[in-house]
């Protein structure tokens, strides 16, 4: 088990919302801390099971918003946690060439964007449960990536994701400052 | 049969370098070789890639200003080789007293195994100069001692004292002397110390203030282990955390913080 490195945040959701949210597919709203309302983006359900962790160059969105559930649901079980420093050591060693990689790997950049927000939202989430300091200093870095953020042609869902994970770093750091 | 003395720098000019050789020289131990790396351009692209914008005041503050870069009064190395009259600032200079240079692209070279290779025993201080691959490991002898500065097992990665800070953490403020090895900081630990801050105005000075017991730990473990004083205790295994660079935003709260416990 992961040991928290400070108090956790905990974000309280009733049943209702928790299957609304299992339900979305591309944008599922995990954590409402700081929100005042969940949109309605309900899509069908995908199968939960998570694979192995591959090379980050095969991750797709889907694996980071299992991941995503897995934070929300608590189930932070030895792959959850093998594919969380995974993903952590990928971005920390090699930020500075993160974009001419991604452009290595061949991916879309409506593809690229949409992992990449996923990525944050999960890194975000992951400090909120946990308390763990090291995954919201990568968020930050993963927000700072101008090229990942949400472009002309990206889903209106990322850009809402986007949104509210900006209002959520805003939130927390003011936590962190202001004690 | 007496164990040689190498030591590996990362430039000329290093004082962390010069200071210890200098304090071991005063204690008597004879430095055999000295490794340095050259300045290359691939040598600015790598590091470059790996610390972006900082990198370039590096370069400024270490090889252009050198002790210039300190102009405030804090505890720092230019303090400390000022109050114990310490006057060496080339390792050229140490060639004066049979000391070899060895002058490299990588500390991972061909160059530097062969050099290690003509000698059985030896013990390398590590004072800077990149990471150190097996091919080097495996001819260091006794090995490679580096001076981190964390307290492991915790504290492995970069900006420990600003990590420390963020987490509420100041009283695992310290270094950690310990051997290399393959990891990232967890070869066997010969000393830990822990440091406390001296009324510092911000990280900056924070981390000058390290800077004296670094050289008195180094040299001191050194001279310990050559005496058989000191024993290496392994790492546990398990605990591979690592922390990494800390955002900008994240310095900031780290410095606020600072500032409120010299304060209290």
């Amino acid at each position: 088990m992961l040991s928290p490195m400070k108090r956790p945040i905990s974000f309280p959701i009733d049943s209702n919302k928790l299957d609304y949210l299992r339900r979305s597919k591309q944008f599922p709203l995990l954590n409402t801390k700081y929100l005042d309302d969940v949109p309605d983006t309900a899509v069908e359900p995908f199968d939960l099971a998570l694979k192995d962790y591959p090379k980050f160059k095969n991750t797709q969105a889907e694996d980071l918003i299992k991941l995503r559930l897995m934070v929300h649901q608590n189930e932070l079980n030895e792959r959850f946690r093998n594919w969380q420093i995974k993903l952590l050591r990928y971005i920390e060693i090699n930020y500075a060439n993160l974009k001419t990689k991604e452009r290595s790997y061949g991916r879309p950049v409506a593809v690229r964007v949409i992992l990449f927000n996923q990525l944050l939202a999960l890194f975000v989430e992951i400090y909120l449960h946990t308390g763990d300091l090291l995954y919201f200093n990568t968020a930050l870095k993963v927000a700072d990536l101008k090229w990942a953020a949400p472009a002309n042609k990206s889903p209106k869902d990322i850009y809402l994701l986007r949104e509210i994970k900006e209002k959520q770093i805003e939130a927390i750091l003011n936590e962190l400052t202001h004690g | 049969m007496d164990k040689k003395l190498i030591v590996f720098c990362p430039n000329p000019y290093s004082l962390y370098t010069n200071t210890v050789c200098e304090l071991l020289l005063r204690k008597g131990y004879h430095i055999e070789l000295i490794v340095v790396r050259k300045f290359t351009l691939q040598r600015f692209k790598n590091e470059f890639a790996r610390d972006g914008k900082r990198l370039l005041r590096k370069i400024w503050n270490k090889l252009v200003l050198r002790e210039k870069a300190y102009t405030d009064k804090a505890d720092s190395i230019v303090s400390f080789r000022r109050d114990n009259n310490l006057s060496i600032t080339n390792i050229t200079q140490f060639q004066k007293q049979g000391t070899k240079i060895l002058r490299c692209r990588n500390l991972n070279d061909k160059s530097i195994e062969k050099a290690l290779n003509q000698y059985d025993e030896k013990l390398v201080i590590f004072t800077g100069g990149g990471i150190i691959r097996k091919n080097i490991l495996d001819r260091a002898g006794d090995g490679i001692i580096n001076c981190h500065l964390g307290i492991l097992p915790k504290y492995k990665g970069m900006d420990l004292p600003e990590w420390c800070l963020l987490e509420d953490e100041p009283d695992q403020l310290g270094i950690t002397l310990h051997f290399m090895d393959t990891g990232i900081d967890t070869g066997d630990i010969l000393r830990k110390v822990k440091v406390v801050p001296k009324q510092p105005d911000s990280i900056r000075s924070l981390r000058s203030g390290f800077e004296p017991v670094m050289v008195t730990e180094m040299v001191r473990v050194v001279s310990d282990y050559l005496n058989g004083k000191v024993e290496r205790q392994p790492q546990p295994k398990s605990n591979k955390r690592q922390y990494f660079i800390l955002h900008p935003k994240l310095y900031e709260i780290a410095e606020a913080k600072l500032k409120q416990l010299v304060e209290s």
